[in-house]
C-alpha cells in the first residue's frame, strides 16, 4: 500500500503545475521594441506633419506601424494605395487651375496683339508689345516653376532628414541581430553616402534644372532656336548626373553587403557553438540565443518596413504636386498653340520639361533610398541561417 | 451698328477725297486724315469696354491687376502709336512717323519697366 501511495504522490506531482521560466516570442520582441528609442524618428515625423497637411501622415504613428507590420497587420492593397493617390490627385487639381488661367489670359492677350498688329503694316512698335506681354508670361511662369524647385528641395531635405533619424534605430537593431561587422560597416558608409548625395542634389542638380529652364525660356524668345544645342548638352548632363547619382549609391551599398554580412554569420556561428559547448544547457542556450537574435532582426526589419512606408507616405504628395505642375504646363502649351505664337507655347512646354526633370529628381532620389534601406532590411536575413 | 457708321464714314471720306483729288489735293489729304481720326475715335470707346472684361477675367481667376494692367496699357500705346505713325504715313511724311514709332517704343518701356524690374527680381531670388 505505501508503495501505492508514493507512486500516487509521485504521479500527482508529476500532473502539476510547473511554472516554466521562458517567455514566448510575443513577451521578447515586445520588450525589445520598448526598450528602443523612436523619440529622433517621432520628432522628425511631427516635425514633417507641422510642415505642410498630407492627410496621409495626420494619423501616422511609427512605432504603430512597426507593431503591425511585426503582427502582420498591415493591409497593402493595390486598390487601397491607387484610390488614395487619385484621391489626392484630384484633391490637388483644384489649386492648378487658375495657373492654367492665368497663362491662357496671358497668352489668349498676346495673341489678340498679333492678329491686331498684322492690321498695321510696320510692325515694330507691336514688337516691342509682345516681348512686354512675353515677360509677364516669364514672371507667371517662373513664380509657379519656383514653388516646384522649392517642393522638391525641401522634400529631398526631408527625405534625407528621415533616413539620418531611423539610421541609429535600425543599426542598433542590425548589431543586436547579430550583424556588428555590417552594422560597424555600413554606418559610416550611408550617412557619407547620403550626405554626399544631399549636397550634390541641392548645390548642383536643382540650380542646374533651374538654369536651364530659364535658358530654355530665352531661347525661345527668338524664333531661332539659337541655344538649341546647348540645352540639348544641358538636359543630357542632368539625366546623366540622376542616373550617375543613382549608380553611385547603390554600388556603394551594395559592394560593402558583400563581404560583411559573412563575416557576421561566422561570428555568430562561433557564438553560437561556444554556448552549446556549455554542458547541460548549452543546448537550451544556443535555442534562446537564436530566438533573441530572430527577435531583433524581426523588429530590424518591421522598423525597415515602416521607414520606407514613412518615405513612401512623405514623398508621394510632393511628386503628385510637380506632376501636376507638369502637367498644368503641357495642358496650356496644348490648348494655346492654335491661338498663340509659336514662342509662347515652345516657352511653356519647355517649362513643362523642366519640371519632369524635378519629378524625375526626387522620384529617384526616393527609390534610391528605399533601395537602401531594403538593401539594410535584405542582409540580416542573409546571415541567420 | 457702328460699323455701319464707320464703313459710312470711310466711303463718304473716300467719295469726297476723290472728287477734290484733281482740283485741291491739300483738301483731299484733310479729308482721309479726319476720317482717319473719326474712325478711331469711335473705335477707342469700345476698348473701354475690352478693358473692363479684361478686369473682370482677372478678378474670375485671381490674378494680379497689375500685370494685365501693363499689358493693357502697352498694348494701347502700340495701337495708337501706330494708329498715328500710319496716319502720318499716308500724309508723305514718314520721317515724322518714325519719330512716333520710336515715342510709342519708349512709351512702352518705360510703362512696362516694373515687370522688368520683377523678372529680374525672380531671377536673382532664385539663382542663388
Amino acid at each position: 500500500m505505501k508503495k501505492v501511495k508514493i507512486l500516487l504522490i509521485g504521479l500527482l506531482w508529476l500532473f502539476m503545475p510547473v511554472k516554466a521560466y521562458s517567455q514566448s516570442v510575443d513577451e521578447i520582441w515586445t520588450r525589445q521594441i520598448e526598450s528602443l528609442d523612436f523619440s529622433r524618428i517621432d520628432q522628425m515625423v511631427t516635425n514633417i506633419k507641422s510642415q505642410k497637411e498630407n492627410p496621409f501622415l495626420q494619423g501616422f504613428d511609427f512605432k504603430d506601424i512597426v507593431i503591425k507590420s511585426i503582427k502582420g497587420e498591415l493591409d497593402f492593397s493595390l486598390g487601397n494605395i491607387i484610390k488614395s493617390i487619385i484621391f489626392l490627385f484630384f484633391k490637388e487639381m483644384p489649386a492648378y487651375f487658375s495657373l492654367i488661367g492665368k497663362l491662357m489670359v496671358i497668352s489668349m492677350l498676346s495673341a489678340f496683339l498679333n492678329s491686331l498688329a498684322e492690321s498695321f503694316q510696320s510692325k515694330s512698335t507691336s514688337n516691342v508689345a509682345f516681348y512686354v506681354c512675353y515677360m509677364v508670361l516669364i514672371i507667371l511662369l517662373l513664380q509657379s516653376f519656383q514653388i516646384a524647385i522649392q517642393l522638391s528641395q525641401s522634400t529631398l531635405e526631408n527625405m534625407v532628414l528621415i533616413i539620418q533619424a531611423s539610421l541609429p534605430a535600425l543599426l542598433t537593431l542590425m548589431m543586436a541581430s547579430g550583424e556588428l561587422t555590417s552594422g560597424a560597416v555600413y554606418e559610416p558608409v550611408l550617412l557619407f553616402a547620403i550626405q554626399i548625395m544631399g549636397v550634390l542634389i541641392k548645390k548642383i542638380l536643382l540650380p542646374f534644372i533651374f538654369f536651364t529652364a530659364i535658358l530654355s525660356v530665352i531661347n525661345s524668345l527668338s524664333d531661332k532656336n539659337l541655344l538649341k544645342k546647348m540645352l540639348e548638352l544641358f538636359n543630357q548632363a542632368i539625366d546623366w548626373l540622376i542616373k550617375g547619382i543613382a549608380i553611385l549609391f547603390i554600388a556603394l551599398m551594395s559592394l560593402s553587403s558583400f563581404t560583411a554580412p559573412v563575416l557576421d554569420g561566422i561570428i555568430n556561428r562561433a557564438a553560437k557553438t561556444a554556448v552549446g559547448v556549455v554542458p547541460v544547457v548549452g543546448e537550451t542556450l544556443t535555442g534562446a540565443v537564436d530566438i533573441v537574435m530572430n527577435c531583433s532582426l524581426l523588429i530590424k526589419n518591421a522598423v525597415g518596413v515602416g521607414v520606407i512606408i514613412l518615405l513612401a507616405v512623405y514623398c508621394i504628395l510632393p511628386l503628385i504636386k510637380i506632376l501636376l505642375f507638369f502637367m498644368v504646363y503641357k495642358l496650356t502649351a496644348a490648348l494655346i498653340e492654335p491661338i498663340s505664337d509659336k514662342r509662347i507655347v515652345n516657352c511653356i512646354s519647355d517649362t513643362g520639361e523642366a519640371c519632369i526633370k524635378l519629378f524625375s529628381l526626387v522620384f529617384t532620389s526616393s527609390l534610391i533610398f528605399i533601395v537602401a534601406i531594403t538593401i539594410l532590411i535584405g542582409i540580416g536575413s542573409m546571415t541567420l541561417n | 451698328m457702328e460699323i455701319g457708321q464707320i464703313v459710312i464714314i470711310g466711303l463718304i471720306s473716300v467719295a469726297l477725297a476723290l472728287m477734290l483729288e484733281k482740283h485741291n489735293p491739300e483738301w483731299s489729304m484733310y479729308i482721309r486724315i479726319v476720317a482717319g481720326i473719326l474712325i478711331f475715335f469711335i473705335i477707342i470707346q469700345k476698348l473701354g469696354i475690352l478693358l473692363e472684361i479684361a478686369k473682370k477675367m482677372s478678378e474670375k481667376i485671381d490674378m494680379d491687376f497689375v500685370y494685365i494692367g501693363i499689358v493693357f496699357k502697352v498694348l494701347g500705346i502700340s495701337y495708337i502709336s501706330e494708329f498715328g505713325a500710319q496716319l502720318c504715313k499716308d500724309a508723305g511724311e514718314s520721317s515724322i512717323a518714325s519719330k512716333i514709332e520710336f515715342a510709342g517704343k519708349v512709351l512702352i518701356i518705360t510703362v512696362s519697366s516694373p515687370v522688368m524690374l520683377a523678372l529680374i527680381d525672380i531671377i536673382s531670388d532664385i539663382i542663388p
